[in-house]
This record gives C-alpha cells, structure tokens and sequence, in this order.
C-alpha cells in the first residue's frame, strides 16, 4: 500500500482551511476522543483497584488525570496524524481537524504539550515506573500503531492493540512502584479483546476502511477470515478471563461473571459467524464494551469490601 | 424603517472574539488548576504521602 504523503493543513489534494472563527473549547476537547478515554480510565482505575498498597487518594486522583490526559494526548496526535484518511470516513469526517473546526498543527501541538504535561506530573507526583509506561503507552499508540502498523498490516490493531492495554499495568505501578505477573494478565485480558472488538466494527465499517485505504482484515482477507479470527480470539480469552481469580486477586463473584460473560461473547462471535448481515456484529462491538466495563467492575468490586460489603477472594 | 443601505455587522468577527476568550478562560482555568495541583501534590508528598 502506498503512503499517503501529508503537507500541513491539507488532507489529500483538498486544503482543509481552519474556521474562519476559530475552535471552539469543545473541539479541542473532542480531540481527546473522551469516549476512549473513559474505558481506559476505568481500566487503569481498576488496575489501582487491585494492586496491593495504599496510595494517597490525592495522587491517586493525580494518576488517573495523568492517565485520562496521556489518551487525550495520543488521541489528539493520532488525529492529526490519520487527518486525510479521516476525512473519507464517514466515521470520522467529522473530527475537528477534517471537518476544518482546528487547525492541524494546533492539534498536534496540543497533542504533545498534554503528553509532556501527563508524563512530568505523573512522574513527580506518583513514581517513575508509572511515568514511564505512560510514555510507553503513548508512544506505542503514537509510533507504533498510528504511523508505522495502521496503514500497512492487517495485524494493525492486533499489535497495536497493546497501547490500549497498558492502562491497568500503569494503575498498578502507580500504588506498587513493581510490575509482577497480575498486572500482566490484566495486559494480556485487554490484548485479546481488542481484536474482537475492533474487527466487529471493522466488519460493518469496511467500505470506510476501503475507502480510505487503511488494511484492516475485513478488506485485505474478507468478512469470512475475520469472523474465524473473531471466534478465535474470543474461545482464547474466555479462559484468561479467569486468570485473575487463580492468582487470587479476584474472587468467586468475578469467577462466576467473568465464565458466563465469556460464553456470552463466544455466543456472540458465534452469532456473528453465522450472520451475513451487519446486525450481529454491531451487537457484538456493542457487547464487547460492556464486557470489559463489567469485567473490570467485577475485578473492583471484588477489591473494594467497603464499598460491597466484603471481599470474595 | 430600517436602513438597507447600511453594512451588515461583522458576525463572524464577533464569534472570532467570543471564541477567542472562550478559549483564554479555558487557558486561564488550566493554568490555575495546574498550580493548585502542584500545591496539593507538594503538600502531599511534603507530609509522606
């Protein structure tokens, strides 16, 4: 495939001229992609959750608004980055950047000044471990997914999918200073679901992605190919899922949710084999969501005895 | 009776300037949280937090 040769403010042979009255405070928040943002928040949070340790709740806080902003951040370059392509998308057309309502270098300098910000704070408020996985963490999401896997391999958000996964790693460093195998699993829980996830939208945005000429598996190997994939990753993660309850930092509550919840996605990727419209995979993307916030909640509630009246572990 | 013959007002300069200072209250408020922040963060850390 290609590259796809970018010069500032334009996107393809079309100049995208910035309003003429400027970004509005919104668009520079829309930039942080806020609905990402929240379920890696809640992810990282519940890696904060189970960590063994007390952190003050005020560099608590501090973590989880480094963590909020180290997204943003990433997501704010990855638009100025991904501008042209997101401007064929029907998804994504109307972005701040494509759509013209902020300026690309703006952005980017946006971008970079909030990662920065996230990073320092993160490593003088909290520790330097937690500072450093969060620059890892931005930069694979920036370098590695953005500008070197998206464009150029179908195993795009399969790699890439490690920035989204760091998160609850980053929550645990914080309160412990180490990393240890639990954290790990975490990691390795939010690996596997990425690529259900994102090749269940994939599947019913492919015109998008051809259109834009981003390779993701539905366009290079077909809807048939995905769907087997699907179902793999989804058999695969169902038994890691319960991985936290056998190294004893979940209880049975999370036991039980995480197997039903399992078999549920299975059946889901399952539904979506079968189905040769878009309805069973867009129930699937839709599902896969509330999977992992309900597996995370779970993974809380099971740590938090004084808020649910007891642990279970 | 309204006069045609003048001007239209600049609409789209006003919005410019409204949005500018949207965006400096929103600079402004930024600046100022990131002061206290660093305040508590010190005290916290100061006190072994």
């Amino acid at each position: 495939m290609p590259d796809v040769v970018i010069t500032s403010g334009t996107v393809g042979d079309t100049a995208v001229a910035p309003a003429a009255a400027g970004a509005r405070v919104a668009d520079f928040v829309e930039l942080l992609k806020p609905r990402v943002m929240s379920l890696v928040v809640f992810s990282g949070f519940a890696g904060m959750m189970v960590a063994p340790g007390e952190l003050h709740p005020v560099l608590a806080a501090v973590a989880i608004l480094c963590i909020a902003v180290g997204a943003g951040a990433a997501a704010a370059i990855n638009m100025w980055y991904d501008r042209d392509i997101d401007a064929v998308m029907h998804r994504t057309r109307n972005r701040p950047i494509p759509a013209g309502r902020v300026d690309a270098q703006e952005a980017v300098s946006f971008g970079i000044v909030l990662a920065i910000g996230a990073v320092s704070l993160m490593a003088l408020a909290v520790n330097w471990l937690a500072a450093g996985l969060l620059a890892l963490t931005i930069a694979f999401y920036v370098f590695v997914y953005t500008m070197w896997l998206k464009r150029r391999t179908p195993q795009n958000i399969v790699i890439g999918g490690a920035a989204g996964a760091f998160p609850p790693m980053i929550g645990w460093a914080a309160v412990t200073g180490t990393i240890d195998l639990a954290p790990i699993v975490l990691f390795l829980l939010i690996f596997m679901w990425t690529p259900p996830h994102f090749w269940a939208l994939a599947l019913y945005r492919s015109g998008d992605y051809a259109r834009a000429g981003v390779p993701m598996l539905p366009v290079v190997a077909g809807a048939r190919a995905t769907k087997k994939q699907m179902l793999a990753y989804t058999v695969l993660l169902a038994p890691l899922a319960l991985a936290p309850w056998f190294l004893g930092i979940a209880g049975a509550l999370y036991a039980g949710a995480a197997a039903i919840l399992g078999a549920l996605f299975i059946l889901a990727a399952v539904r979506v084999w079968y189905d040769s419209g878009e309805r069973a995979a867009r129930q699937m993307f839709a599902f896969s969501i509330l999977y992992l916030f309900l597996l995370f909640t779970l993974l809380i509630a099971d740590r938090a005895p004084d808020l649910v009246g007891g642990s279970l572990t | 009776m309204m006069d045609r013959s003048l001007p239209d007002p600049p609409k789209n300069g006003d919005e410019r300037a409204r949005r500018q200072r949207a965006r400096n209250r929103a600079v402004l408020l930024l600046l100022l949280g990131m002061v206290a922040l660093i305040y508590v963060i010190s005290i916290v850390r100061m006190g072994g937090g």
